[in-house]
């Protein structure tokens, strides 16, 4: 069983302990149970090698299939095991005593209660196992919801906090000129978009070039909120449009490994500098770039819009539709605007428990088919699980990108203890 | 043919036109026409939005791959047109190009009208070992087209006239005017009315607007303010809290029938449409407020708010803008407005070619009695709407019907 660095990553595993001593209820004689209690260690025993070498001591176990082992998200540890395993599992226990003699929950009391290990003979208590594995259920489903409620609420937060004053023309034609003489460079974000499938790491299918318009505002213009009128924020992404393409177009963007996207709008695309930046690219590497088009540009010059799309989709280029929501889905005939790829914007209000609802999202994606829709804006756990309960195959956000980085620590750490042998 | 051809020139690309040194190759071949042909593209018969520069810069395009690879040169002429002179090359090699050209504009009339076969009107074929004269005379009226545009400084003017493009800073400097001036006198009135039949109508509402043409004159000459789409929807921000402002009770009380105001969803959404509801009190029934559709897709959840905020006080709510062409890819019924404002194109007109006129009504059968149809110019337009089931129309040819109505007595 694979042991995650982040527990979080695998809520299931209580989910799975409830499936299993379920089933354990026609085979329980002969069984035992350790419950290790790792969550009452002081945290400075509680690290991920603390727990990746306590679930390794019991390989052997496992190994031979005379164990199973479940991780729980509170760092807990639980072993189901045939009896004859006894001795080896003791031997282990003892090791683990060993590694953490110094930790007070291993000290001895009074009244002789052992406070690290907990030991069922799964025959005769299994009714209090399946009581611990339900509440263990409840309680995990509880804290994900708390979790789950305080990160919605930090994004709310964070996004109100960067509220400042509303962008006007003068404050434009200022952050315009000044744009001029900026250097973009340090500015361009990227950020992958990832097929996910389950709780299987993320497949990178593209990643996108943007500037980020945090920064942007960080750096030329604080205190505004540049976002606050739309149509001076399309008029601005006009400009951006630009210089993205004269930064695209330095050698070091073009050595980029793998597929690359980058937002345009219609009118960009049938600007002269699209066209000079078309010249300076190979056929091959069009092939390789997906452009994002925003939905606002159907609705502003529906004509403009096929026409461009005809222009760059028979230049090569892949085109995404970004910018729908769960209310401008259902309005996007994939097949019949020829796009490649729909970008769905995630955000907290999407989620529903209402069974119709999600039934009617479900059936939207699948009309425009899950793998060709990508979720943006993924900033938490809940957006990937609730994509994923609509059919949604791609996704992208802070939170997928935590993810990749948690997968490359993971491989670096396996490749690293393959190495040692 | 002349010996010397006069220099011509493209307005839409700003260069030299292409008729002379194409008249010089079809002198060169003269005596060696062997596996020669000419395509002429029609590109001056596509609608002026297809002519801009850029449609015609990625138009030429499409021939790269024949001109690098073939024997195959491309010209384009004074009036756009292009003419490819190749020899030896496989007829379906050349039709693969047209065919990327009749992709992207696939939604001009002259395409959709086009049924590609003997009438063809995109583009023409020529052998030259047997239709040489036949091209000659082509190439003649293309120069003397080209001549024609060439002295007529006419476009040219119309640019200048124009005035200098707007930018941030010249509509902060419109803006900031606009604030401070009186516009009372430039709104102009457009009736909007509901034919029932021959000669029978009765106006709907009456939409209120300044014309572009006015408030340039008034807050901003020597700009051009429709230059740039996003600046200058962010004026119309503006705009709307004067024209809230000119409207009170008292006017809408005295109307015989509904004005109609165009707003932003952000005006409706502000403090200052709260003001003008509270000042116009029971007489939220006399308004229409016409929304643009882009301002409606750009965020629904925002637009649903505004409609529902609308509703509440009694006003009725409009939806302007639609895209005929876009009613295939959506439902305006889902938008639950009152009225959907579609406007008149001649891809209307052009859509009794081929079945389009029956998928427009197909596509309009749920929301014709919501739909407007405006921009009507001409009889044929109205003629066209009642074929696909609509029966309330606006623009300048209606406006002389309303005149002529006015005259027969109060509508």
């Amino acid at each position: 069983m694979a042991i995650g660095t982040d527990n979080r990553r695998l809520p299931s595993q209580e989910n799975l302990f409830l499936d299993y001593v379920q089933r354990l209820h026609d085979h329980k004689e002969g069984r035992r149970m350790l419950h290790i209690h790792m969550s009452g260690l002081r945290p400075y025993n509680r690290r991920d090698h603390h727990l990746r070498i306590a679930a390794n001591g019991f390989e052997q176990v496992i190994k031979s299939l005379q164990g199973q082992l479940f991780t729980l998200a509170n760092s807990d540890l639980i072993l189901v095991f045939r009896q004859e395993a006894q001795s080896e599992v003791e031997t282990s226990v003892v090791k683990l005593r060993f590694l953490f003699g110094d930790d007070p929950l291993l000290v001895p009391e009074s009244d002789g209660i052992d406070r690290f290990c907990t030991w069922y003979d799964a025959d005769a208590r299994y009714g209090e196992i399946l009581d611990l594995a339900r509440s263990m259920v409840a309680d995990e489903k509880a804290r994900e919801a708390q979790v789950e409620a305080e990160q919605e609420a930090k994004v709310a937060l964070r996004v109100k906090q960067e509220f400042g004053e509303p962008i006007t023309p003068a404050t434009l034609a200022r952050l315009e000129e000044a744009l001029s003489r900026a250097d973009l460079s340090n500015m361009v974000r990227r950020q992958y978009a990832s097929a996910i499938v389950g709780s299987a790491a993320p497949q990178p299918v593209f990643s996108e070039l943007f500037i980020s318009i945090r920064d942007l505002q960080e750096a030329m213009t604080p205190g505004v909120d540049l976002t606050a009128d739309r149509w001076l924020f399309q008029h601005l992404t006009g400009v951006l449009d630009r210089r993205v393409l004269a930064l695209l177009r330095k050698d070091d963007y073009f050595t980029l490994s793998g597929d690359i996207s980058f937002n345009l709008n219609v009118s960009t695309l049938l600007s002269p500098e699209f066209l000079a930046f078309d010249d300076s690219v190979t056929a091959s590497r069009r092939g390789t770039m997906v452009v994002e088009l925003q939905q606002i540009d159907i609705f502003r010059d529906l004509g403009a819009f096929l026409f461009a799309r005809e222009f760059i989709k028979e230049r090569g280029y892949r085109i995404c539709l970004d910018g729908l929501r769960r209310d401008t889905l259902g309005f996007i005939d994939r097949e019949g605007l020829g796009l490649d790829l729909v970008k769905l914007i995630w955000s907290p209000d999407m989620a529903t428990e209402d069974e119709r609802e999600i039934e009617h999202l479900r059936s939207l994606v699948a009309r425009v088919g899950g793998d060709r829709v990508v979720m943006s804006r993924c900033d938490t756990r809940q957006s990937i699980d609730f994509g994923q309960a609509i059919g949604v195959g791609i996704f992208q956000g802070r939170h997928v990108e935590n993810l990749i980085a948690e997968e490359h620590r993971k491989q670096e750490l396996l490749s690293r203890k393959r190495r040692r042998g | 043919m002349e010996d010397t051809i006069p220099t011509t020139h493209n307005p839409t690309l700003g260069i030299a036109g292409e008729e002379a040194p194409l008249a010089d190759h079809l002198r060169r071949i003269l005596n060696n026409r062997r596996g020669c042909i000419a395509v002429h593209i029609h590109l001056s018969r596509l609608r002026p939005y297809h002519r801009e520069p850029t449609h015609v810069r990625i138009a030429v395009r499409a021939f790269e791959y024949l001109s690098n690879n073939y024997d195959a040169n491309l010209y384009v002429a004074a009036n756009c047109d292009l003419v490819l002179m190749c020899r030896d090359v496989r007829v379906n090699d050349i039709d693969v190009a047209i065919r990327k050209l009749r992709n992207l504009f696939a939604e001009d009339p002259l395409i959709f009208g086009d049924d590609g076969g003997r009438g063809e009107r995109f583009a023409s074929w020529y052998d030259l070992e047997a239709d040489h004269e036949v091209f000659s005379r082509v190439l003649d009226a293309l120069i003397a087209e080209g001549r024609r545009i060439t002295e007529n400084k006419e476009s040219r003017g119309a640019a200048a006239e124009l005035g200098k493009p707007m930018d941030a800073r010249s509509l902060a400097a419109v803006v900031d005017r606009l604030h401070h001036t009186r516009i009372a006198d430039l709104v102009s009135q457009q009736a909007a009315v509901e034919v029932s039949g021959p000669g029978d109508g009765r106006i709907l509402f009456r939409e209120h607007f300044v014309s572009i043409a006015d408030l340039k004159k008034r807050v901003a000459p020597g700009v051009h303010l429709l230059s740039d789409f996003w600046l200058f929807q962010c004026l119309t921000e503006t705009l709307d809290r004067r024209m809230l402002a000119v409207h009170g009770r008292r006017d809408l009380a005295t109307a015989s029938r509904p004005v109609s105001l165009n707003l932003n969803i952000s005006t409706v959404l502000s403090a200052d449409f709260d003001a003008f509801a509270m000042r116009i009190g029971d007489k939220a029934d006399k308004v229409v407020v016409e929304l643009q559709q882009i301002d409606v897709f750009a965020d629904l959840a925002l637009f649903r708010r505004a409609r529902d905020r609308l509703r509440r006080d009694g006003f009725a709510v409009l939806v302007d803008g639609v895209n005929p062409l876009g009613m295939q890819y959506f439902d305006p019924l889902m938008l639950g407005a009152d009225y959907i404002k579609v406007n008149w194109s001649g891809n209307l007109l052009s859509s009794e070619f081929k079945g389009r006129l029956r998928r427009m009504r197909d596509a309009v059968a749920d929301i014709r009695d919501t739909i407007v149809l405006a921009r009507i110019d001409h009889e044929d337009a109205i003629r066209v709407g009642m074929e696909i089931g609509v029966t309330r129309f606006q623009g300048r040819f209606i406006d002389r019907l309303v005149s002529a109505m006015a005259a027969d007595g109060p509508a």
